[in-house]
């Protein structure tokens, strides 16, 4: 819940990222505890996946916010809106 | 005489290789050689062709070479007939004696034309030997034919032929005009013969000159009882191209006019040979001829008027080749008024006759011309029997010839055709015997003028020296000289024949046996019929002899009075010409037939002409335009359909999707957080969903 509402409030898109992060990891959590709960390894194998996608879609995001700072001097998600119609 | 078919393509081969090779390569003299040694083969088989006639028991042969037309189906009146025409050649009393005719006379004439023409370019004579050889290739076919079609190939290419050599010196535009006009007067004539043809066919089913005479004298003679039928139409047919070769009334206006060609062409074909292809033609459908006596009355009265008109032309010209053309003209309606009194045989005599004659005078006349330095205006003449004494003594032979003093040949028969005129009709005769009278005087004129009196023309010590080496013939004029030796010989050999060849056809009357007529006789009639055109009543001799006698006297008459006028008192003429104003401006001008033809026809061919192109311009180029601005409006009125109703709508469409748009396109904030919290929403949403409605 902190996480989403981080995505949904916060300006910078670094901190945007983090809260992405904090909601991974909120759900590796809890998959990791029905898991045990319910004596069920997929839900740990899933966390693996989880892991490893993270890992690579904070790679991914990071490289872009990198290149976006360099066009735009800024990673204030308020000027970002060249996608707009 | 299986060889007959040569004869006309000697000259043939001659023209192929003057033509081909010849103007590239051959000298004057090879040219020359060339068509004067096939013209003397040629008339070297001829006589043998007629000797082996002569001795065969029927005359009358025939040879086919190839086949032309395959037989087709045709139809005819008689039901389907089939229509086939072979090369076929037929040697008979009339052909053979047309042949010696034409090749005799036509290698004299290219033995004279080596002499004449060599003042010409080299190119230039291998070219002229080229017509004159395939004129004569094409006047053999006409002669030879053994079918309306073949002697309608060799009537049309000595048309041609004819065209080709007037218009000889086609730089000159007077003669490349005349050309034209003798071209396109001999059309009109063609046009009858070729109609003619048809309807021949068409009544008998075949075009074979035999068959068709044997067919002929099977059906009813159109007297004014029977009417004007079938035969009548295809002998009047048949009439109208004799006119149109044969330079009769009203078409006679392309013979004076065709004298801008060289002198020996003027010779050979317009006085001794094709000119008379109508004659001949007329000849050799006697018997369809015998049979359509209202069309014959016709042949008679304009041979008679034409021999009038051209002969009263004749006084008056003081140019000495028109004045032989208008004699010519005068002498061709003599010829038919004979075949139109049933006189076929007389006529060919005649032709026979005028061929020797008319060709020694108009080659005598080339031979002045020549010998003048090209002038042929008699009154720059004069005196000239001191300076061309052979051309003086020649030329007056064939004079006396053609104004029918006894012995001579045209006294035979021309008074043949006199007595036979007087025998059918006597206003005819008077006619005839007037026109005797003329040709007397102005044949005579025409020799006082040239050769007697004294000398009217330019000096010539000026002249040369005004001239100097750089005239048009590359020497100087030394005056009036007689022609060289090649000229001069067939100018003796003709007027040898102008004396003798009238002796083929004395009359019973001076104690003759008449024989040219019998030798003819099988050609005019057929086979195994009884003698068709019988003369009803004859008159005595003494008559016949009293109407001889008193054509000799027309003629001498003529004579004399041509000597009074031009030699004893030179100025009577002039002072004649004075008192009759009148008359002899409109004979010089030559009744201006010319100027009313140029008034009527050829300007009524071009206003018609001109009107055409109106109708073309306004209504034809008209509709085309209006066409083509009506696909322009029809286009237009598409184009502002498409423009405004086709784009509109689509431009319509693209309009609402783009205004459409409007609405939805707010959404597109570009801010994630937006896209977020709506997918976020998007979840409550569902989820809500989820666990509270369903």
């Amino acid at each position: 819940m902190i996480g989403v509402i981080g995505v949904l409030v916060r300006r910078n898109i670094i901190v945007i990222f983090m809260s992405i992060e904090l909601i991974l990891n909120a759900v590796n959590i809890n998959l990791i505890a029905l898991s045990d709960q319910l004596q069920d390894l997929a839900g740990q194998v899933f966390v693996v996946f989880v892991i490893a996608v993270a890992a690579a879609e904070a790679a991914v995001g990071l490289g872009i916010v990198i290149a976006f700072y360099r066009n735009k001097e800024t990673v204030n998600i308020d000027e970002i809106q060249i996608m707009r119609w | 005489m299986e060889f007959i078919w040569l004869i006309p393509l000697l000259p043939g081969i001659g023209a192929l290789v003057n033509g081909v090779v010849g103007i590239r390569f051959f000298s004057k003299k090879t040219a020359g050689l060339i068509a004067v040694s096939t013209m003397a083969l040629a008339f070297v088989l001829s006589v043998v062709a007629f000797i082996e006639l002569l001795d065969a028991t029927e005359r009358y042969y025939q040879v086919t070479v190839a086949t032309w037309i395959p037989p087709i189906p045709l139809e005819t009146v008689n039901g389907l007939g089939s229509f086939e025409v072979p090369w076929a050649f037929s040697l008979d009393p009339l052909s053979s004696m047309m042949l010696l005719v034409v090749t005799g006379i036509g290698f004299l004439i290219h033995i004279y034309s080596v002499g004449y023409i060599d003042h010409e370019p080299r190119a230039g004579v291998a070219r002229f030997f080229c017509y004159l050889n395939l004129f004569c290739f094409f006047m053999l076919i006409l002669v030879l034919g053994s079918n309306f079609l073949v002697m309608f190939v060799g009537w049309e290419g000595v048309g041609l032929c004819s065209y080709l050599l007037i218009g000889y010196w086609y730089k000159k535009k007077s003669a490349a005009d005349a050309g034209k006009k003798a071209f396109i007067v001999n059309r009109i004539g063609d046009w009858g013969f070729i109609l003619g043809v048809f309807l021949i066919f068409f009544t008998f089913g075949t075009l074979d000159f035999r068959e068709v005479a044997l067919a002929a004298s099977t059906m009813p003679v159109e007297t004014n009882l029977i009417g004007f039928g079938v035969v009548s139409m295809i002998c009047l047919c048949l009439f109208v191209g004799a006119i149109g070769k044969s330079a009769q009334i009203p078409l006679y206006v392309w013979l004076p006019d065709a004298m801008e060609g060289p002198t020996p062409v003027s010779a050979l074909i317009h006085a001794a040979t094709m000119v008379t292809a109508g004659v001949y033609m007329v000849c050799r459908n006697a018997v369809l001829f015998t049979h359509a006596p209202m069309v014959m009355e016709i042949i008679a009265v304009v041979g008679a008027l034409t021999a009038l008109t051209a002969a009263t032309i004749g006084l008056v010209q003081t140019d000495i080749k028109r004045v032989l053309a208008y004699s010519t003209v005068s002498q061709l309606g003599y010829m038919f008024l004979a075949t139109g009194v049933g006189a076929f045989a007389a006529a060919a005599f005649h032709l026979m006759t005028h061929a020797f004659f008319k060709a020694l005078l108009f080659l005598g006349s080339g031979s002045v011309i020549h010998g003048m330095n090209e002038e042929q205006d008699m009154r720059q003449m004069g005196g000239l029997k001191r300076y061309m004494p052979i051309t003086f003594w020649t030329m007056s032979i064939g004079a006396v010839a053609i104004a029918g003093i006894p012995p001579f040949s045209g006294f035979f028969s021309k008074d043949e055709i006199l007595y036979r005129t007087a025998l059918h009709s006597w206003p005819l005769w008077g006619i005839a015997a007037i026109t005797a009278a003329m040709t007397a005087f102005y044949m005579f004129r025409l020799i006082n003028m040239t050769f007697l009196g004294g000398y009217r023309g330019p000096s010539w010590e000026g002249a040369a020296n005004k001239h100097g080496h750089g005239d048009d013939h590359g020497h100087a004029w030394h005056g009036p000289h007689e022609s060289p030796r090649l000229m001069t010989l067939p100018l003796i050999v003709l007027s040898v024949g102008a004396v003798f060849a009238g002796f083929f056809g004395v009359p019973a009357a001076l104690g003759g046996s008449n024989a040219i007529e019998h030798f003819l006789e099988p050609s005019f009639t057929v086979v195994g019929a009884s003698h068709v055109a019988e003369e009803a009543h004859h008159l005595s001799h003494a008559a016949e002899l009293g109407l001889m006698a008193l054509s000799v006297l027309i003629a001498v008459g003529g004579i004399l009075f041509a000597y009074r006028n031009y030699v004893k008192q030179p100025h009577e003429s002039e002072k004649l010409a004075k008192s009759f104003s009148g008359p002899h401006r409109v004979l010089t001008n030559k009744y201006y037939v010319d100027e009313v033809y140029d008034a009527t026809v050829v300007r009524g061919t071009m206003e018609s002409a001109k009107g055409l192109w109106t109708v073309d311009r306004k209504v034809v180029d008209g509709a085309v335009n209006g066409t083509g601005w009506t696909t322009l409006a029809v286009s237009w009125i598409s184009h502002i359909i498409d423009k405004y109703v086709v784009d509109g709508l689509i431009n319509l469409v693209a309009w609402f999707c783009g205004e459409a748009s409007y609405i939805f396109r707010r959404a597109q904030t570009g801010l994630i957080q937006n896209y977020a919290f709506a997918s976020l929403f998007g979840v409550f949403v569902f989820v809500t969903w989820y666990i509270f409605i369903l």
